[in-house]
């Protein structure tokens, strides 16, 4: 099997390993999408427009940055952050593969019960809105998206270290502000 | 996967397909420029004219933490010895950046609010690509600065004795006054890996949880 960094550069010109890689993460790109929208038409097209970025900046990916799974979930925020942008503007996102016109009855059934699966999370975003944008990233992908801080670091393309004291300082902040954060940050997986 | 899922699947096989037709000089692609320098600081003076000259001459390199000045602007702190982190500041105010440097011991922080920092995606760039910076040093990039803007590192170490075992940096941004630093306790304690966190901190806390 082919090292990771040149598995990775290859899911923008290689159909098969692009279908494995794709076949690894379509879950989880699907929830994390599904806890920041609640309409099943925009998470089609956000699922297929968080792909189609990872298509475009595969060759950019280096190992030493962190984890594939770090770097998805950068890519995954910097779509969406975008598409916020555009509906700010009052624009529709319109993509190479506009993904809501894949979408069949049922599709749109399961994807309405994915996004309640996520309510959950929504609320934790909401309840997170309200603080500082460094710290608001972090607690988003450790406290809704379960990454390791490790993850997180590498999604934001900072080191480890500086997650931690980020996460340290908004410690004080946290307490008693979104209990289901401070609960989730205690089962924070601490990655190598 | 769902059948929207296959489908998405299918169109996105297309695209690859069509881009592994294309040249690779044709595949759109993000423009990224690198800074990187390859060689030593010798290699790079004398590599490329140069409209700032780099700042790390003989005596500097003999000091404890020297801070150099790249020929891109790109200023990097080097972090050798935990003393007179007054020096530090007084070199980075010689290229421009304005800054409060603190070395701290584990286990200990400044008082906090002792300035108006900036949150983490306004100082994006700023420190340069953190994840590949040696823990060592700092990267920053002055012209990225605003005016009354404060570079502020808190540099924390390990000490065994007067050896530094472990050392972690936290760069940061503040706007406006800059208090002084009072070490109190509470703070990041450093492992031998890096910063975990010590009594009252998110492991500790986790720790006591009955789950």
């Amino acid at each position: 099997m082919v090292g990771a960094k040149e598995g990775l550069a290859r899911i923008g010109r290689d159909p098969a390993a692009f279908e494995e890689f794709y076949r690894r993460h379509i879950e989880a790109v699907s929830r994390f999408v599904a806890r920041r929208t609640d309409d099943p038409h925009a998470a089609a097209d956000l699922t297929a427009e968080v792909f189609l970025a990872a298509i475009d900046s595969a060759h950019t990916y280096r190992p030493a940055a962190g984890s594939e799974i770090g770097w998805l979930y950068g890519v995954a925020r910097n779509v969406l952050a975008a598409e916020r942008r555009r509906a700010a503007r009052e624009r529709r996102a319109v993509g190479r593969v506009a993904g809501r016109r894949l979408l069949d009855a049922e599709d749109i059934a399961r994807l309405v019960e994915r996004i309640d699966a996520e309510s959950a999370g929504r609320r934790l975003h909401r309840a997170l809105a309200g603080l500082p944008e460094g710290t608001r990233a972090l607690l988003e992908l450790i406290a809704m998206d379960g990454l390791t801080v490790t993850e997180a670091a590498a999604a934001l393309g900072v080191r480890p270290v500086t997650a931690r004291v980020r996460l340290h300082r908004a410690r004080k902040l946290l307490d008693g502000l979104v209990p289901e954060a401070g609960l989730a940050l205690a089962y924070a997986k601490e990655g190598a | 996967m769902n059948t929207f899922e296959e489908r998405l699947l299918v169109e996105l096989k297309n695209v690859v397909a069509e881009r592994a037709e294309m040249a690779p000089s044709r595949r759109p692609r993000r423009n990224v420029r690198r800074f990187a320098l390859a060689g030593g600081l010798v290699a790079a003076a004398a590599a490329i004219a140069v409209a700032v000259p780099p700042l790390l001459g003989e005596e500097d390199v003999a000091q404890a933490n020297p801070v150099e000045r790249r020929p891109d602007g790109t200023v990097v702190v080097h972090l050798r010895e935990f003393t007179h982190p007054e020096q530090v500041e007084a070199r980075l105010r010689k290229v421009g950046v304005p800054a409060q440097v603190n070395f701290l011991p584990s286990g200990k922080q400044c008082k906090e609010p002792r300035a108006t920092f900036l949150d983490g995606r306004r100082t994006e760039g700023l420190f340069g690509d953190e994840t590949s910076t040696p823990s060592n040093e700092v990267v920053i990039k002055p012209g990225l600065l605003k005016p009354g803007q404060t570079v502020v590192l808190d540099v924390w170490a390990k000490l065994k004795g007067d050896r530094v075992e472990s050392s972690i940096v936290y760069p940061d941004v503040a706007v406006g006054q800059v208090g002084p630093c009072k070490p109190v306790g509470h703070g990041p304690v450093v492992g031998d890996d890096g910063v975990g966190d010590g009594p009252g901190s998110i492991e500790e806390e986790r720790r006591r949880l009955p789950y």
